[in-house]
């Protein structure tokens, strides 16, 4: 006989989406055998149209549950699987009786599984708004926001999406319990109906933002936390030398600890640092971040100023307005001077404790964004 | 399963009772009983069926009387028989309440 596998279009408590989708197949001559997880087990038959009922599944011995399909059966209901706590039931007699013909019954069957269900909905509700909140609030009380978005971000987004797609599951599944509920109370049985392909399209796109979520997970992992050392002597890295700041600081006395290093972040392409150290404690650091979208380059620009200017409140700020440079400021305390720059997708800044003056290097520093852009 | 006492009942158990008042019966014979006296009027699914006889053991308003291989028989006890005649007397009050009323008109 042959056998199909089809993954379940819809949720076990949408009994009357997954009954019509029952329907459309062994009107296509599938019928259902097993559910394995969340795939169903469709045997080949001759098409014929029929009803196909879900039922809640009782606590019951087993020679009780065989008694109960023997009568069944013999009222026109042949059982065809299991599905987690519910039962799926075929009917070929379109003169037999409705599997629940009274809706006061109905209600006491239901009961439980419905009550279950509401929990069940509740808690992915609270668990999905919890999560979004827990990120929000990560989000907000990091000291460098924009730092750890370029880190973060798609891993951020694709998990806040599936957040919005949890809570919006939750509250369909509520509001469809409640209606279900209510035409119960009210001693009307529910409809046998339901868009399972609006449910499948729903979990297709919560299976798809999983799989994202996971390949930009371990994407990321790879691409941060790997930061690759460089010589100082390779062309590759991205800074003006601390000798042309200030001859005086040749590298012969560069100490050896001085080094470059390349890194990546999944909004970040290439993020450099290379870090000039000189006797005296005194250092030049230059950091260069070429980010994915230009539209990243501003708000970590800022935050990199402000960064600065909390460390050195009472530096001196010179708006830098010149070709070459998008925005740039240059902050000056005695001996300290740091430049912030940007251009097009690119973030420079340099820091010096060495009394170098960098207003005097700004067509460099504007030379090595255009060179590097 | 609702914990609440039954008051009243629904036509599909009101004819389950009516079925095992003379007799006892098993599931089948239950649901071409009512079948037969409704003329097809009140349909009991068997879904229907299984949770009104479990409703019913449990409120002991019937009892399992045998099993003979796969087939469970069903009798009615004292205090269903009571559930019976004070469903039917509600019934006869209501008939009698809206004969009077029709004939009023």
């Amino acid at each position: 006989m042959k056998k199909k596998f089809a993954l379940k279009p819809a949720e076990d408590w949408e009994t009357g989406a997954l009954e019509v989708w029952l329907e459309q197949e062994a009107a296509k001559g599938w019928r259902l055998t097993a559910w394995v997880s969340w795939f169903a087990v469709l045997e080949r038959v001759e098409p014929a149209p029929c009803r196909v009922r879900i039922q809640p599944r009782a606590p019951e011995a087993r020679e009780d549950w065989e008694t109960r399909l023997e009568v069944y059966r013999d009222l026109g209901w042949a059982y065809a699987a299991q599905m987690n706590d519910y039962e799926v039931y075929y009917c070929d007699d379109p003169a037999a009786a409705e599997l629940e013909s009274d809706p006061v019954a109905q209600k006491w069957a239901w009961d439980k599984s419905l009550k279950s269900a509401w929990r069940q909905g509740w808690l992915e509700l609270f668990l999905f708004a919890a999560l979004a909140v827990f990120l929000l609030y990560h989000c907000i009380s990091q000291e460098t926001t924009v730092e750890w978005f370029l880190r973060k971000g798609p891993e951020l987004v694709l998990v806040w999406l599936l957040c919005a797609v949890g809570i919006f599951s939750g509250v369909r599944k509520l509001l469809s319990i409640s209606g279900i509920r209510h035409l119960l109370d009210a001693g009307v049985a529910p409809p046998h109906t339901g868009n399972w392909r609006k449910s499948r399209r729903l979990m297709a796109l919560t299976e798809l933002l999983l799989l994202l979520f996971w390949i930009v997970h371990l994407v990321g992992l790879g691409m941060t936390g790997n930061a690759a050392y460089m010589s100082l002597d390779n062309p590759e890295l991205p800074y003006v030398a601390a000798e042309v700041l200030d001859p005086a600081l040749t590298s012969s006395i560069r100490e050896d600890s001085s080094f470059g290093t390349r890194e990546r972040a999944p909004l970040a392409l290439a993020r450099y640092s290379v870090r000039e150290f000189f006797p005296d404690q005194n250092q030049v650091t230059t950091t260069y971040d070429r980010l994915l979208f230009s539209a990243l380059a501003g708000p970590l620009y800022r935050e990199k100023l402000d960064g600065f200017r909390e460390q050195w409140p009472d530096a001196a700020l010179t708006v830098v307005d010149r070709a070459g440079f998008d925005k740039a400021v240059l902050l000056e305390s005695g001996d300290i001077s740091v430049l912030t720059a940007r251009r097009g997708k690119v973030v420079l800044t340099v820091w010096t404790n060495t009394g170098a003056d960098l207003s005097a290097h700004l067509d460099d520093y504007a030379g090595l964004l255009a060179d590097f852009c | 399963m609702a914990k609440e006492p039954l008051k009243v009942l629904t036509e599909s158990m009101f004819y389950v009772l009516l079925s095992l008042l003379r007799q006892e019966r098993c599931g089948t014979e239950i649901v071409r009983f009512v079948d037969n006296a409704t003329a097809g009027r009140v349909p009991l699914g068997p879904g229907t069926l299984y949770t009104i006889l479990a409703k019913f053991q449990e409120e002991e308003l019937i009892r399992e009387t045998a099993v003979e291989g796969r087939k469970r028989t069903y009798a009615i006890t004292d205090r269903g028989r009571a559930l019976f005649r004070q469903e039917l007397s509600r019934l006869k009050l209501c008939v009698a309440d809206g004969d009077r009323e029709e004939e009023r008109t």
